[in-house]
């Protein structure tokens, strides 16, 4: 169907051409040219500009189902720059620098094996492993603190606010997604 | 867990009772920091690098300066004086605080989630210590939550840890709720011993029945002559046969008032409780209820206390009696025979351990089962509750099928389970029942080798009954216990938690005039966020004050601070001088008149609803406070008048009618402070004059803040102060403003632009 929503508001997506990321301090900056033609299609500015921004953060659209499409990048003040159609079509520096700013972003540890879930008194305690080795924590109204993402990806949150993530029941071993397979 | 964290848990449990400062003085000797300039303020741990891996970090603040170390090695140094900015920031389960000095900005630590609260306490701590050199005392440590007695931790929300809780201590405070009904404890704890007394001895006069005259020797006798039985044998007979008959009626006697007692003294108890939960969680502040979800609040008010009620009325009893029961018989049994006691109780233990293990199993069958239950609602109460959503869309089909495969999967799961559960469940029926034909065994060569009679073989085949019967609710006793457990420790907790705004002990009732001051005022719902940062603002008495801005620019956030819903995080608020902690929190609200946003009525009359704020007030006065709010008008229309019901089930109003409900409710009051907060952004413009006017003339001598998004609204203001990202960016009257031509002059003009173009294509309309 063609949508005239499209036809109005157009969502600018940055080109790898146009957009260079670079660290500074351990964070990200960008430097942009602008381009050549305002989206509305009213100011138009022959020259195009070059900005550069000493920080930028990056904002993953969605971050449940792509982790490297789709990213909004935000000045300091949250305004968005551009988005980032895909990681993949930056250049290899550049890719490394974003997808390490987007592993700081988004801090979530990756569960390789349940070890044992004890509920008492309304409150799971969890062991599990991960690749870092043995971690323990707390979820609070366990039912409700498991999303599933899909048919074979879970996450967890546990009391703080952190998050734990199955990225594929299949692949857990059998003993693991017995435990688990209760709360699901 | 790193090694820091360890330590630092060592040292919360081993020396709880030494002073922030002797904590701090262990942890600094911790970590090296020769050559650290200034005095050591506090010292907190973080856990994640700067890849997002695992490490054992510290940073130590001075107030001179601060430290970062990574495994115990120093890796960075800052001047404090010489830094611009201390930034906390949260990320996605994790966070971080940054610093920008004259060569950009760095990063300091990075954390999980755990240590958002440590970060965003610490960083503020650090900003006020550049711009200021002051520092507050020690508090960080408090933010491990971790219980200190072992080292679990703290779940968000509650204050004890669920593990360590002092269960005795409980019980007793529960005893000491119950102390009301202690006679009807008393009276039902009788009953019960007679009706144990009853049920063991019905077993017994069955013996006498078949030992005495069913089997005895003179009956044998008697027919073996072939005559009827003799008049003494026959009246013997029937009077047991009566006396079996009365214990029966006894029983029920006696199980009934004991019922009925326990019920008496279990109800008022609840009901006692559920007040004091109740009347503890309206004692809260905002913030600490809106911690929690009203759903789980609600749960704590009537969830667990009826979890605790069915305990103590419905289980407790049971427990005892069961308890005194299966003890008893299983003593009778041991002294009447020891070999047949181990016989009849060697499948016990077996079904026993075998329940315990399925029991998981079984919990976690119908756990699936009721998500999916639950699902189902779900769906049902969504599509309910968007009906006109989903006509609109002409999406049913989809909806349908929505339903349609909740319910699919539902009864899946319960076929499942249901298969499973009659499988398993009848196997220890016969598992026991092996018991029972032991039983049979035994008895029948005793009785054939002559050792045992008859009756005896009755009784204790009666006896055995009665054991088997309850042993399945013996195997769900820990479950049922510990759940009454839980809920009493989740009760106690919301009785047992502090009330955080609460009035300083030298809080007065005040006459308040309404002039109203406020100080460097900095304040987050979340810590970390800022929503208002240090703001400082005069507001004459008698004045109205316009506050304008973007949304969420911290408009509301200001009016809920000046009515004292929270405290702020930093600076104060002094009204007529006095700061409004030192005012009792009665004095001040009944003097605050506030139109909110979201315009709540109770369910009731629309009269109860305007005389809520004053009740017992004279009816012309709500009348006019009515007229004044422009709501007499649309109330006396309606069918029932005044005495219409709203809320759920009852009428409804619409929004603008709510509106002028709610201005009313908040003018019956005759407050020397009046909040409106978009009080007329439901109204056409033409009602909004009216109640403009009006609220123009009563609103004399009135400090007002009104805030509202529709510029106009704001006409009769005396200044109008504009927020901007929880800042004040602009003070002064629309005039002064105008000619200033920043952000209010913006807004201003974009309003007009709007409101010019509507009217221009509405000229265009009706020319057609």
């Amino acid at each position: 169907m063609d949508n005239a929503l499209s036809d109005v508001v157009k969502l600018e997506y940055l080109d790898p051409e146009k957009a260079e990321f670079m660290l500074k301090n351990g964070y990200i900056a960008l430097k942009l040219e602008r381009p050549e033609n305002d989206p509305a299609g009213e100011e138009n500015d022959p020259e195009g500009t070059e900005s550069e921004y000493d920080r930028v953060f990056l904002h993953r659209c969605f971050p449940n189902e792509f982790t490297e499409e789709y990213i909004s990048v935000l000045d300091r003040d949250g305004n968005e720059l551009g988005v980032i159609r895909s990681i993949g079509d930056f250049p290899e520096a550049a890719r490394e620098i974003l997808r390490g700013e987007l592993r700081r972003k988004y801090h979530i540890f990756t569960i390789n094996a349940v070890l044992s879930i004890n509920e008492k008194y309304g409150y799971s305690y969890w062991k599990i492993r991960d690749s870092e080795g043995e971690r323990d924590f707390t979820v609070r109204d366990t039912y409700r603190s498991i999303n599933r993402i899909g048919t074979d990806r879970v996450t967890v949150t546990d009391v703080d606010g952190n998050r734990f993530e199955i990225p594929s029941l299949a692949a857990l071993d059998r003993r693991s997604r017995r435990k688990i397979e209760m709360y699901l | 867990m790193g090694r820091f964290e360890r330590v630092l848990k060592r040292i919360l449990k081993k020396e709880k009772r030494k002073t922030p400062a002797e904590i701090r003085r262990t942890l600094f000797a911790s970590l090296p920091h020769d050559g650290l300039e200034g005095t050591p303020i506090t010292a907190f741990a973080y856990n994640v690098d700067n890849d997002g891996r695992r490490i054992d970090g510290a940073v130590l603040i001075t107030d001179k300066a601060l430290s970062v170390y990574a495994d115990k090695k120093e890796i960075a140094r800052y001047v404090i004086g010489r830094c611009e900015k201390f930034e906390y920031r949260a990320l996605v389960g994790a966070c971080e605080i940054s610093v920008t000095d004259e060569g950009g900005e760095h990063i300091i630590c990075r954390g999980d989630s755990s240590k958002c609260e440590l970060f965003a306490k610490n960083t503020r701590r650090l900003e006020r210590l550049r711009e200021t050199g002051e520092y507050s005392d020690d508090e960080t440590l408090e933010v491990y939550r971790v219980c200190p007695k072992c080292g679990r931790k703290l779940p968000r929300g509650m204050q004890s840890c669920l593990h360590c809780a002092d269960k005795r201590s409980m019980f007793k405070r529960l005893l000491e709720i119950a102390k009301p009904y202690r006679w009807y404890i008393f009276v039902s704890a009788l009953l019960f011993f007679v009706s144990f007394a009853l049920q063991l001895l019905g077993p017994y006069v069955n013996k006498l029945l078949v030992d005495g005259y069913i089997d005895s020797s003179e009956a044998k006798a008697q027919a073996a002559a072939g005559g009827a039985a003799s008049g003494i044998v026959m009246r013997g007979f029937l009077l047991t046969i009566l006396l079996m008959l009365g214990l029966r009626v006894a029983t029920y006697i006696i199980t009934a008032l004991r019922n009925l007692s326990v019920m008496q003294a279990g109800t008022g108890f609840i009901i006692d409780l559920r007040r004091k939960v109740f009347e503890k969680i309206q004692e809260l502040s905002v913030r600490t209820v809106s911690k929690r979800t009203s759903g789980e609040l609600m749960r704590r008010v009537t969830g667990d206390t009826s979890h605790l009620e069915n305990f103590i009325v419905g289980q407790l009893p049971n427990i005892i009696e069961q308890t005194v029961l299966l003890v008893s018989i299983t003593v009778i049994l041991i002294v009447y025979d020891p070999r047949l006691a181990l016989l009849i109780l060697l499948p016990m233990p077996v079904c026993l351990v075998g329940w315990r293990l399925l029991r998981r199993f079984f919990h976690r069958m119908y756990g699936k089962q009721w998500e999916a239950e639950s699902r189902t609602g779900t769906v049902l109460y969504d599509i309910f509750s968007g009906i006109r959503v989903v006509k609109a869309y002409r999406t049913e089909k989809k909806e349908f099928d929505r339903y349609d495969k909740a319910a699919y999967e539902e009864k899946q799961i319960a076929v499942k389970n249901e298969t499973v559960f009659n499988m398993i469940d009848p196997l220890f029926g016969f598992i026991l029942n092996l018991g029972a034909m032991f039983l049979l065994y035994y008895t029948g060569t005793r009785i054939l080798s002559g050792f045992m009679s008859l009756g005896d073989a009755a009784m204790l085949s009666s006896y055995v009954s009665l054991l088997y019967g309850h042993i399945g609710w013996v195997a769900n006793l820990p479950r049922i216990i510990t759940r009454a457990f839980t809920s009493m420790v989740k009760v106690f907790d919301v009785i047992d938690e502090k009330a955080d705004v609460a009035d300083a002990a030298e809080a007065v009732d005040a006459e308040i005039r309404g002039d109203i001051d406020i100080e460097d005022l900095t304040f987050g719902y979340e810590e970390g966020t800022d929503v208002l940062k240090k703001v400082n603002l005069h507001i004459p008495a008698g004045k109205m004050v316009g506050i304008v801005g973007r949304s969420g620019a911290g408009k509301s956030t200001l009016i809920n601070l000046i009515m004292r819903l929270y405290d702020p995080d930093s600076g104060r608020i002094l009204i007529d001088g006095r700061d409004i902690k030192n005012i009792s929190q009665n004095s001040l609200r009944s003097q605050i008149g506030a139109v909110l946003q979201e315009t709540f009525l109770f369910k009731g009359t629309v009269y109860d609803n305007i005389a809520y704020a004053l009740p017992g007030c004279s009816r012309d006065l709500v009348l006019s406070a009515a007229k004044a709010a422009g709501a007499h008008d649309f109330i006396i229309k309606l069918p029932d008048g005044y005495d219409t019901v709203i809320g759920e089930n009852g009428h409804t109003l619409s929004g603008g009618e709510r509106q002028r409900v709610s201005i009313a409710r908040a003018l019956l009051r005759d407050p020397r402070i009046l909040i409106l907060d978009e009080a007329t952004a439901s109204l056409d413009t033409e009602t909004e004059k009216n109640i403009q006017d009006t609220l123009a003339k009563l609103i004399r001598d009135r400090t007002t803040i009104a805030i509202a998004h529709r510029l106009s609204t704001l006409r009769n203001a005396d200044f109008l102060v504009v927020l901007d990202k929880g800042t004040v960016a602009e003070v002064g009257t629309h005039e002064q403003l105008m000619r200033n031509k920043g952000i209010y002059y913006g807004l201003v003009m974009a309003q007009r632009q709007m409101s010019s173009r509507s009217g221009r294509q509405n000229e265009g309309g009706s020319a057609r």
